[in-house]
Formats: C-alpha cells, structure tokens, sequence
C-alpha cells in the first residue's frame, strides 16, 4: 500500500489528479453538465494518458463533479444532477439571504469530510467483499448483473420503474450486437465488418449523455439569474464540530447505499436529509426547508460518501455503483484493468493505487473547490449559446479516440438522436448505460451457468444459495417496483406534457 | 422513505424528465418496443447454434427480447387504461419554435459530422521547428461552431469567429500534442 501512496506523490500524477479534479468542479458546476457526461466525455481525453495517469484523472473528474453540482444548487438555484436538489432547497435559501459563501464552505468541508469516510469504509470492507465475491460463480454474476439493471431502472424513473426496466434492456440489446463471446457468432450485425467488434459503450455513453443535453438545452430560452458576489466563503470552527454527529451518520448512510449496485448518489442524498431531519432537535427540525445548514451537511456528506460506497461492488465485483461509476469502469477497461472479484490477482497492488487516487482527488477537491467557487461564478455568466456550442466538437473526439472510428461518432450522432427521443417518451437513460455495460456479463455468465447445469435438477440450481439469495432480491425489486408504480398511479393523474 | 421536498421541484439533468407520459406517446413507445423485441426474438431465433443449444448465442438475445416485449405488453396496457380513463389525454407539444431549433441544431450538428468524414485532409507543417498538422478538423470545427453560435447567442459575428477559432486550436493542440491522439478529419 506504501509502494501506491509513494507512487501517488509524483508529481506528473498530482498535476493530473488536480486537472481532473478542477476539471470536475468546474463541469458540475455549470448547469445542465452533470457527472456522468464529464466523465463520458473525458474519457476520450484519458484514452491517450498511461494507466496510472488516467486512472487519477479520472477519479478526479468524479470526485470533483459530484461536489461541483452544490454550486450551481447554492447560487442559482439549477441542481445539475438530482442528488443536489437537497442541497438547492437549503443552499439556496441560505444565498438569498447573503449566505451563500458560508453555505458553499459548509457544503466543501461536508463533501470533503462524506468522501473520506466513504474511502474509508470502501478500503475496510472491500477486503471482506473481496474473499466472499470470490464465491461468485456464473450463476451469481448473472444475477448480479440482472440486480444492476433492474435496480438502475427502478431508481432512475420514480413513479413508473418499468420504463427505467426497459430502458436498461434496451442497453442490453445493443450490447449484445459484435461477436458473441463463446463461439464468436456475429450477432445483429447485418454482415458489416464495422458492427463485429459491437456498438462502442464510450460512443453511446457521449452521445446520451452529452449529445442529448446539448441538443434539450441549447435550444431553451430559459437562463437562471447569477448573483455578482459570493460573500465569506471558510465556515467557522465551531458550525464544523456542531454538525460532526450528523455529516457521520450520513456518510455512513451515502457509502451504505453507494455499495448497493444501481442505487446512485440521489437516493443516498434524499434518505439522508429525510432522516436527518427526523433526528434533528425541534429548533434545528424548524429550520429545515427554509435554509439549514445541518441539512446542507446530510445531503452533501451522503452524497459524497456515496463515490467510495458506488466503488465497492465497482472494484470488488465488477458491477457499477451507478452511471458515473460505469463510465469509470469503461476508462479502466479502455486501460486494459479488469476488475472484479480477482483484481488482487490480475492487478497486484492496483487496488491500493486506487484508494490513495480516491483519498489524494478527495484532498484536492478541498483545496480546489474553494479556490475555484469565485471562477465559476464568472462561468455562469457566459451565455449557454456560446458554452453549449464548445461541447459539441468534445463529445466528436471522445467518441473518436477510443478506436479512431468515425462510425463510433455516428454511434454517438445517433445515440444524442435516441435520448431526445427517450426524453420526450419520458425514459431514464441513465438504465442504458447500466444495460449496455452489463449485458456481456450476464450474457456469457448465463450460458456457462447454463452448461453446468444441464444435468441438474432445480432442487440442485436452488441449493446454490448465494444465486437464490440475489434471484430472490431481483423479484423482490420488481414487486417493489410494481407496488411503487400502483400506488404512485392511485395518488395522482399522469401529467400531459409530452416534454 | 418519505420526502420532504416538494413533488413541483425540477432539476437539470439527463433523468430530470423520467417517468409516466401522456397515454397516447407510451402506446406509440408501447408498440415500437413490441416490434423491436418481436425483430430481436426472431432474428435471435434465426442465429447459428454451433454447440449445446444452451449455450447458442441467440439464447440471451431471446431471453431480452422475449422479458421486453412483455414489458412493452404491460406498458401499452397501462397507457391504454389510462386513455379509456381519460387520465392526461391532451399531449403538450411545448414550445413549437424550441423544437424548430432542436432540430436545427441536429441537423447542424450532423453536417459537422459529414464535413468531418468527407473533407478529410492533412498538412504537415513546421512553426519554429515544432511540426504541426493541420487536418478538416480545425476549419470544419471553426465553421461549424461560428455557424453554430451564431444562431444561439446574440453576440457579434467576429466574436463568435475569435471564439470558434481559440477553442478548435486549444482542441487541436490539447490532444495532438498533449495526449498524442490524432484528430476526425486527418484521413
């Protein structure tokens, strides 16, 4: 571990870690541009970095754009990605009442403090998860894969899971086009050589993630109102120690179900200012909703917390967290690691490189945030017609660099083209990537699993009690989410806009 | 859980639109992925099984289509109840001038894509003994996104052109010179 962390200390990759990390505030800041499009579209940019480079880089785009959402949230009130909109509610209410520094500083030093303890758990408990991962067969990984989509799905549409369901199978199905893994069969692709090699995940992640937005935002004659001035920014000591009790409790809570694979950092934020509103005292209990800053520390704690509970099965199983981890994993598979339950095998030592990049990028978005809060203020007023415009010709490299493939930019023209589509329907896309990441793994670990059983009764296929266990929390997720559905159709009609 | 916030907040996001649609739009997204499925199923069908029919690999693809189109069966069951019922039966186009520059934007964005593929070229060059290359690239993306500006920001024309200008070039040395990554438009 020693040998990483000296690793960690050169300085090629401490300048790396802070590009991405001020990269990543700087991105999450602005709004409408949210974690998981900085990290698809980076991804292009780490693709000609060596390992080592990349994989702080990235890290630091991660850490740093899931912090850089509070400020959009703070000051003008626009949460890029849904786990900020706690923090809009509180933040918000505190910068119109000139808080606004003081309410970004709390939010800084709570995501800081909810990052170390969700790096800290991760590096406890990923041993733990290792050697028990390590009695996953293809039977378990199957199922582990089909909890990945399913639960992905049921997050990502609230009222109606089953739209969030079929857009993770729609993920699969493009996935599942190229040579079958097995027998090497093209598979859906018409007879072009450009489809045997399958639909490139980096492509399709650009294109809905980063195409989409530009092409729902960019035409929208609506702008947020931009304050001039921020005001104190370094919260005080004593504010810091009254709210240690709750930022533990919820970073305990965002790391706890960042490990819970599809479960993203929204719900770890929601349920964490939910509960610390129940446990906060009478006085503190008034003040929520109307600017506090005990609430601010639950929803930001939680939700940076999440990024060391989303790499746990990312890591130790090879099923991402969320979205933004499975852009994460698609750059480490472009770096040829593999990860899963043998990452201490195939990559010695890798694991630890990871925990020192996660705990130097954490470092470093303390430092950078507060430097760079007054800079992106000054971004903010840069009209969307000119700053949109910029993305376009990034979401083209990053679709090209991976192969240097000007299909796999059509890929990514055609998948900007479907989540506007998606949009107006009323899908999540964020299931698709889940999908399309998942899908070879469930495919080629349920045909093994498959050929091991063929001579078996289903009292034996029963008897793997670890697959029982996980079939039994996927049916267990699709009544949760019917009943959700049933009852969200009971409360209310369905709204008319199509858009 | 229960949430204290209010059901009337949006946030700006990929997902910020997820969840049920007026019945006509899901019948239409009901009936589009009953047909994929059915495609999927039948050309998964029609694949070669080389081993154990456990194994074939339109096995998964089966599996998929088959789970999706009872999802798409459930979907339109769902928006056709609704419609009887007459729950959120008028859809809402939106502002019809946002969509005109959606596609617009779209069609826009396509043509840099196509001038990309098509007008590809290189020139190598020295500037102080440092060699440069210079591919469609630059002057694609310097049209494209003066053109681009210039139907969604007000500013004067030479500002978009400076802009244009300073963020092809920051791309093109960025990645050719820092990363070693050749740019679309060079061959």
């Amino acid at each position: 571990m020693l040998d990483a962390f000296i690793q960690l200390m050169s300085p090629t990759l401490l300048v790396m870690t802070l590009a991405g990390v001020s990269l990543g505030i700087i991105w999450g800041a602005l709004p409408g541009l949210s974690t998981t499009m900085a990290m698809g579209l980076l991804i292009g940019l780490s693709a000609g970095m060596p390992q080592d480079l990349a994989i702080c880089f990235m890290i630091g785009v991660y850490t740093g754009s899931v912090f850089g959402g509070a400020i959009s949230a703070i000051l003008i009130n626009i949460p890029g990605t849904p786990d900020a909109v706690p923090t809009m509610i509180e933040g918000h209410q505190l910068a119109q009442r000139g808080e606004g520094g003081q309410a970004l500083g709390m939010s800084i030093t709570a995501s800081f403090m909810g990052g170390t303890l969700g790096i800290v758990l991760l590096i406890l408990f990923i041993p733990l998860i290792l050697s028990f991962a390590l009695n996953f067969r293809s039977w378990e990984m199957f199922w582990l894969a089909v909890i990945g989509i399913m639960v992905s799905g049921s997050m990502a549409s609230g009222e109606m899971p089953l739209k969030g369901w079929i857009a993770g199978w729609i993920g699969m199905l493009v996935a599942l086009v190229g040579l079958d893994e097995i027998h090497a069969v093209p598979r859906f692709t018409f007879g072009s050589y450009l489809l045997f090699d399958g639909i490139s995940y980096v492509a399709i992640l650009i294109g809905l993630f980063g195409l989409t937005e530009i092409l729902r935002t960019l035409p929208s004659r609506s702008a947020p109102t931009i304050p001039s001035t921020v005001g104190r920014v370094l919260p005080t000591m004593g504010r810091l120690l009254r709210y240690t009790p709750a930022a533990t409790r919820s970073g305990i809570l965002g790391a706890l179900i960042g490990a819970v694979p599809g479960a993203g950092a929204n719900v770890a934020s929601f349920l964490a200012y939910d509960i610390g509103r129940r446990r906060a005292s009478p006085e503190e209990q008034a003040k929520w909703g109307k600017g506090s800053y005990q609430a601010l520390v639950c929803a930001e704690t939680s939700n940076n917390a999440n990024i060391g509970g989303s790499m746990l099965p990312t890591l130790a199983l090879g099923i991402p967290g969320n979205a933004a981890a499975a852009a994460l994993l698609a750059a480490l598979t472009l770096k040829n690691v593999s990860v899963g339950p043998t990452i201490q095998i195939d990559h010695p030592g890798l694991i630890y490189f990871i925990y020192g990049a996660l705990l130097l990028a954490n470092l470093m978005m303390f430092g950078a945030a507060f430097a760079l809060i007054k800079p992106c203020v000054k971004l903010f007023s840069l009209p969307r017609g000119v700053l949109m415009p910029l993305i376009i010709p990034v979401c083209v490299i990053g679709a090209w660099s991976v192969k240097l493939s000007m299909f796999d930019v059509w890929v990514m023209f055609g998948a900007g083209l479907f989540g506007v589509a998606l949009s107006v329907f009323r899908f999540p896309v964020a299931p698709i990537v889940l999908g399309v990441i998942l899908a070879p793994l469930a495919d080629e670990n349920l045909r093994r699993a498959l050929l091991v059983f063929e001579d078996k009764s289903i009292g034996f296929v029963l008897s793997q009690w670890i697959g029982t266990v996980l079939m039994a929390a996927v049916l267990f997720v699709i009544a949760e989410g019917i009943l959700r559905g049933l009852r969200a159709r009971r409360q209310k009609p369905a709204p008319m806009a199509a858009e | 859980m229960t949430s204290p916030v209010s059901e009337d907040i949006k946030f700006e996001g990929e997902d910020a639109n997820a969840g049920l649609a007026a019945p006509l739009l899901d019948l239409i997204a009901a009936g589009a992925l009953l047909l994929t499925a059915v495609v999927v199923m039948i050309a998964s069908l029609r694949l070669p099984v080389p081993g154990s029919a456990l194994t074939a690999p339109g096995l998964m693809p089966l599996v998929a289509g088959a789970s999706l189109a009872v999802m798409a069966l459930i979907l339109g069951n769902s928006a056709l109840r609704r419609r009887r019922d007459g729950i959120g039966s008028d859809i809402l186009l939106g502002d019809a001038g946002e969509h005109a520059r959606m596609l617009a934007l779209a069609g826009m964005v396509g043509a840099y894509i196509l001038g990309l593929q098509f007008l590809a070229f290189q020139l190598f060059f020295d500037i102080a003994g440092a060699p440069f290359v210079l591919s469609a690239f630059e002057p694609v993306t310097i049209i494209a996104l003066t053109g681009i500006m210039h139907v969604f920001w007000r500013g004067p024309l030479w500002a978009k052109a400076a802009i244009a200008v300073a963020w092809a070039i920051a791309l093109s040395v960025t990645f050719q010179k820092l990363f070693h990554i050749p740019l679309p438009g060079g061959f």
